[in-house]
């Protein structure tokens, strides 16, 4: 195991999930004149940290949450900065955009909230339908947004299949491969993913993270 | 790597919980006082009858049958001390013991290993006593280490001796030893004194503890009144375990069992405070019974619960620190059995609340130590304990505000209470599977497997730190000189 890394003080903040004292560090790191990019950089070490230690086990689902909150709280601070930097290009330029809801019947929020926090904090631009989300809604939303990928969720194995009758409507109206869909879940598995036609499954909110940038990238060029 | 203490969270808060009512502990500590003084006990030892009859005890020197007046008995019994140090190779592993303080520890002295690799017990080798030493220095749930399976390289008369070297080399816990006799604990005192510097330093925080018992019903063995002479001598607490078979070699009865046991280990506690007046002793009940099928001695039914928490609430009323037997098991393998009778008796143990808590990884009747089941007691010893810790309430905990705050339809994960409240009343344990379906197919192991990986986990990071190589230089004469002596 290799020894402790030393942390800069805003990327420990986040660690800590202590939405105070980010915000704080990047109003006085703004203030010095240190550039967003690089206080971007800090921030984003420390939820990747965050999301490391969550995975060996060291951090629980709390922490997680903190430090995504935390890292939320300073991102909205830190992005008007960040916006100037790239003033020529249009505000959302770069990020790719993701629809998410809980499946029609399905009124668990929890765990869709948490994945959609953690895709926003690590960069991805979110829109949560939040729960009980029909078919056709996921559909209209997918377009008017012009989202990249569709992540639905479903903890019950009696909603499960509305999954899949979301990927069949895409299919008819021909706009399958216009979108990533991905599932999530209690009543979803890698397996169950498969054989309904996704393009992805994820056991939490960090493996979420993972498969939506790993598909970004390997969908690249071919769409 | 592991920590090798307690959370805070964990720390000691245990019992009193008993089995019997305080009319019936009374009465049968009476029971023993008459047994002492009407039938007494045989003790071989020449050396302890004569300290016992300077303190007034009757001894019938022909039959070397000692009689204890119930006056002699209040008076040495008093002088045992309630608490003391039990002390580890630095002052950082020191544990204080009480009369409740429920310190951990493996079983001392299994003389068979069980093998998950063929589902057999084979004879242990010195590289299972290592082994050992070194998971139990890294679980955090065990306060003290013990010689917990007798390897067979070294020859019987110096096994103890040889074993004690291997525990100083590779724990910083406190051990508890199991020796063979008094000649065994002086060459332990003297290597204590290389790790502790000098007798007083020994005295004030010993850095090990032996066990010894009587012979039911009512024999005191020439070497062990000796041993705990000699150990008290220099300041090293004593185990008196008196272990009766119900139906064998002690009445078949719960409350005739606890009646002997509460006399024999008496006796011991008697033994030792006339040679050493405030010598540090504890005593451990170990009632076994006599399975009326195969006529074995049985180590893990439930009676064995019953009548260890009798006989502990007994000797706690007595202000005597005591050690109950609390996870074991008759079974074969850590297998449901195992998990069913030790998980049933930490419960007891914990409720009760006794000075320690053994047995840690034996299977077999007390025959095999298993390293799997060393590792899964650490977290039955953690359940077990946070059971007794029971709810607390408080205005925080009720969480009246939080609950306000999330308000109907809302939720908590997000909440600073949660991250704060989580930790400290939800124990963490990490070999009970909690995975969903697909994370544990990955690898579709048990808790048994589990339990080995954890082991070879801690095997391959934990680390005590060596021994500087005059102290070890200085172990080893000791050793050889035991070997060529004993």
């Amino acid at each position: 195991m290799p020894g402790p890394t030393q942390f800069s003080p805003a990327s420990q903040a986040i660690i800590d999930g202590d939405s105070q004292e980010a915000l704080q560090l990047v109003e006085s790191a703004l203030a010095s004149g240190k550039s967003a990019a690089a206080v971007l950089d800090e921030l984003t070490q420390g939820i990747h940290e965050v999301g490391n230690r969550f995975g060996t086990g060291e951090f629980f689902l709390p922490d997680l949450m903190a430090g995504a909150k935390a890292m939320k709280g300073a991102m909205a601070r830190l992005e008007p900065e960040l916006a100037k930097l790239t003033s020529r290009q249009s505000d959302s330029a770069g990020k790719a955009r993701i629809l998410l809801g809980s499946v029609k019947g399905d009124l668990h929020d929890i765990g869709r909230s948490l994945v959609g926090l953690m895709l926003e904090v690590n960069g991805y631009e979110v829109h949560d339908l939040g729960v009980d989300v029909p078919s056709e809604r996921f559909i209209t939303e997918a377009q008017r947004l012009n989202v990249d990928v569709i992540g639905l969720s479903s903890l019950l194995t009696t909603t499960a299949r509305q999954a899949e009758s979301l990927i069949g409507r895409l299919i008819d109206a021909g706009l399958r491969k216009r979108y990533l869909v991905v599932v999530g879940g209690a009543a979803t598995s890698s397996g169950f993913a498969e054989e309904i036609g996704a393009d992805g499954w994820a056991e939490n909110a960090t493996d979420a993270v993972k498969l939506v940038g790993g598909l970004l990238v390997a969908s690249r060029g071919t769409r | 790597m592991l920590s090798t203490s307690r959370t805070r969270r964990e720390a000691m808060t245990v019992g009193p919980f008993g089995v019997l009512s305080q009319e019936q502990v009374v009465r049968l500590h009476e029971g023993a006082l008459k047994l002492l003084a009407t039938t007494g006990m045989l003790i071989h030892s020449r050396a302890a009858r004569v300290v016992l009859a300077d303190r007034g005890a009757i001894v019938n020197q022909q039959s070397e049958v000692v009689r204890f007046p119930e006056r002699l008995v209040y008076e040495l019994a008093g002088r045992a001390p309630t608490s003391y140090i039990l002390g580890g190779r630095d002052s950082e592993h020191d544990l204080t013991l009480t009369l409740s303080s429920a310190l951990t520890r493996p079983i001392a002295g299994c003389n068979k290993v069980f093998d998950l690799r063929t589902n057999r017990r084979r004879d242990p080798t010195t590289q299972d006593m290592i082994e050992a030493a070194l998971i139990v220095d890294g679980l955090p749930r065990y306060d003290c280490n013990a010689a917990f399976v007798y390897g067979i390289e070294e020859p019987p008369p110096t096994r103890a001796v040889h074993y004690f070297k291997i525990l100083l080399e590779h724990t910083r816990k406190h051990i508890c030893m199991s020796p063979y006799g008094p000649r065994d604990v002086e060459y332990m005192i003297e290597m204590a004194g290389v790790i502790q510097g000098s007798r007083e330093e020994i005295g004030r925080r010993p850095i090990f503890n032996i066990i010894t018992s009587p012979a039911s019903p009512l024999v005191f063995s020439d070497h062990f009144a000796n041993a705990i002479m000699t150990a008290g001598k220099a300041g090293i607490p004593v185990m008196m375990g008196s272990t009766p078979i119900a139906g064998g070699t002690g009445p078949v009865t719960l409350a005739g069992s606890i009646v002997l046991m509460h006399a024999e280990n008496l006796v011991g506690v008697l033994i030792a405070q006339a040679a050493n007046p405030g010598a540090p002793i504890y005593v451990g009940p170990r009632p076994t019974a006599m399975d009326m099928r195969v006529g074995t001695s049985l180590w893990g039914p439930i009676e064995w619960g019953l009548a260890s928490s009798g006989a502990v609430q007994v000797a706690s009323w007595c202000g005597l620190p005591t050690d109950f037997m609390g996870v074991g098991t008759d079974s074969k393998l850590p297998d449901q059995q195992a998990g069913i009778e030790r998980a049933m008796m930490a419960v007891l143990a914990f409720l009760v609340g006794p000075s320690l808590i053994a047995g840690g990884g034996y299977i077999d009747t007390i025959s095999t130590g298993s390293l799997e089941q060393l590792v899964i007691d650490d977290e039955i010893f953690g359940m077990a304990r946070r059971l007794v810790q029971g709810v607390e309430v408080d205005t925080e905990r009720m969480a009246l505000d939080v609950i306000d705050q999330v308000g109907p339809g809302g939720n908590f994960l997000a909440e600073e209470h949660t991250r704060k409240y989580h930790r400290l009343e939800h124990l963490i344990v990490d070999l009970a599977d909690r995975n969903t379906y697909g994370k544990w197919e990955e690898e579709g192991l048990d808790v048994v497997r589990r339990s080995r990986s954890k082991a070879d986990g801690i095997l391959s990071s934990h680390e005590v730190p060596p021994l500087e190589d005059a102290s070890r230089a200085e172990l080893h004469r000791i050793l050889d000189t035991a070997r060529r002596t004993l």
